[in-house]
Parts: C-alpha cells; structure tokens; sequence
C-alpha cells in the first residue's frame, strides 16, 4: 500500500508560507516525492493568492456592517410581526366559526321558524347583532392585513 | 490574544440604555480587516470570479453578524468565517453552479499569461471539494480537524480526499501527465 501522507508535509507547506528554510527540510523535499508535489502546489496556490489579495480589495466595512443591520432588523421585524399574523389567522378562523354558525343558524330558523332556539330575540335585533359582528370582524381583519402590509413594506424600505 | 465581543456576552454586560450592538461597528472593522482579504482571495479562487466572490464576501460577514455566535479566539472567529463562506459556496454549488471563466478583471490578478493560464485549467479542472481542501490546507494552513470542521466531513475523510487532490493538482500542473490516469492509478493502489 502506497504512503498517502508525510508527517512533513504541514512543515513543508508552513516554510513556505512564511518563507522559513532549514538546510535539512530542504533535503527532506528532494528525497520525498508526497513533499516534493505539496511544495509545488503550495507554491503554486499561494502564488494564486498573493496575485489575488493585491490585486483585489474588499468591499468597505462599513457597507457591510450597514447591510448586516438591516438585515438584522429585517429578522427582528419579522419576529416581531409573529403575533399579529397568529392574530390574524385566528381572526379568519372565528370569522369562518361565525359564517358556519349564522348558516346553520339560518338553515335551523328557515325550518323551524322561531319555534327553535332563536325565538326569543326579534328578528331586527338578531339581523342588527349579526350585521355589527359581522362588520367588526372583516374590520378587524382588514386591520391586520393592513398592518401586515405595512411593516413588510417598511422591513423593505429600512 | 484577541476575543471578538460577540452576542452572548455582549447580552450579558450590556445595561439598559447602553449600546445594544453586540459587536461594536469598531470591533467588526478590526475583524474585517484582518481577515476579509483572505476570504475574498479564497472565494475568488473557489468561484473564478471577482463579482460573485465579492456577494458571498459581504453574505459571509452578514451572516456572521446577524448569528452573532459566543465570543471567539481571533483564529477561531476566522475559521468561523471560512465555515460560513464554505457554506454558501457548496450552496452555490447546490444549484448546479461552477467554476466560471475570469472576467477582465480577475485577468489582471496574475503577473504573466503563462501562469493566468495555468491557474485557470488547474482550478477548472479540480473538483469544488479539492479546491477548498487545498486551499485550506496549503494557503490558509488549516491541518486535517481544522479542514474538518470547515467543510463538514471527518478528518479521516480529509485525509484521503487531500491526498487525491494534491496528486490530482500536481498531475495538472505537470502539462505531460494525465490527471485522470494519474487518479486511477492512485485509487487502485489504495
């Protein structure tokens, strides 16, 4: 089985690196064929690199610290907002609750008359009560869909 | 030895009404300076262009930020960071994207055309993975647990894949030889 790997072969690559020679890793390199190829792709790699980080800077740090803030906020915004979408599906789930409940309460009047459980309110008092919730729901929810559009607007805009 | 304040202290010693910044803006220009050249030169080496390598520069910090991990050794901030940009490279990768041809640009970063050649055929034809392992190893000096921990697979795993990229890329960088044979032989003498 062939050798995959010299315990030299981390020095060789750091001596090139730093540039620090010993006359015997020197000597190692010529007798090691595993040294040999990681100098020469050492060399060869960081070559690539020095070319890279001279030629190449950076974007400001600045930018990127600006960047990162909003995207922090973007986050903090949106966990913020988690309530309020909990509230607004719970909304349309009691708004869907009360339609079920107005038809087969409408169904159960149109078949029984007031003979069933309805009977005691007046039919203008039970239209008015059905008519506020019914307004105070879809207000409430057009509220939060509002809102909601709003800060998704403002998470982008900041 | 330098700690980077980071968000689990900071949350600690911060009191109301002081800065609730976890890292101070000063803090991060310190760390960014010593080490983004290093990672922009590592992720244009990974991705061969300057434009896309400058995106996921700027994602890496962010992402960097936004986690704000415990507080680090300077070295272990700098492998962190490497680990979040290996991150978004592979997810990069993910999408079936690679190796692009330089723009002008990246052109220039070389001294002469031989060598701007050279690289390009080399790191074109290295697989993503053994272009990270071999810039990790031999231009950032990570040893095989460092590697590890940055790319996400086991020492022994980094062992062995070493050893077939550096034959791989010493194959290529000598124009006579076939890297492919040169793989093969090295696998079945495993």
């Amino acid at each position: 089985m062939k050798q995959i790997r010299c315990e030299r072969e981390r020095e060789v690559a750091a001596s090139l690196r730093t540039g620090l020679w010993t006359p015997e890793l020197g000597s190692h390199l010529h007798s090691c064929t595993i040294c040999a190829e990681t100098a020469a792709i050492s060399k060869f790699l960081l070559a690539h690199a020095d070319a890279l980080k001279q030629a190449t800077g950076p974007a400001p740090a600045g930018l990127v610290w600006r960047r990162a803030q909003m995207q922090k906020q973007e986050i903090a915004l949106k966990r913020a907002l988690r309530p309020l979408l909990f509230m607004r599906a719970l909304g349309f789930a009691c708004a869907a609750f009360v339609a079920i409940w107005l038809l087969h309460s409408s169904w159960s009047f149109s078949d029984a008359g007031f003979a069933f459980h309805l009977s005691p309110i007046p039919i203008r008092e039970m239209l008015a009560g059905t008519g506020i919730t019914l307004f105070l729901i879809a207000a409430g929810a057009w509220f939060l869909r509002d809102s909601g559009k709003q800060a998704n607007s403002t998470a982008t805009f900041t | 030895m330098t700690v980077y304040k980071t968000g689990i202290v900071a949350a600690r010693l911060t009191l109301p009404g002081e800065e609730d910044a976890a890292i101070t803006e000063q803090e991060f220009q310190a760390l960014y300076d010593a080490t983004s050249r290093s990672i922009l030169a590592y992720l244009i080496g990974m991705t061969g262009h300057r434009d896309i390598a400058e995106d996921l520069l700027q994602e890496t910090y962010c992402r960097f930020l936004v986690r704000q991990p415990a507080a680090m050794e300077a070295e272990e901030t700098r492998r962190y960071l490497f680990r979040i940009a290996t991150n978004l490279l592979r997810d990069r990768w993910r999408k079936g994207i690679d190796w692009q041809e330089p723009v002008s640009d990246t052109a220039t970063t070389s001294p002469d055309m031989n060598s701007r050649i050279d690289v390009q055929r080399t790191m074109q034809a290295l697989k993503p993975r053994e272009r990270e392992l071999l810039w990790l190893a031999y231009v950032e000096g990570m040893n095989h647990t460092e590697i590890a921990e940055t790319i996400g697979i086991t020492s022994m795993s980094v062992r062995l894949l070493l050893f077939r990229a550096r034959r791989k890329a010493a194959a290529l960088l000598r124009p006579t030889c076939d890297p492919e044979r040169s793989e093969e032989h090295e696998t079945d003498s495993l």
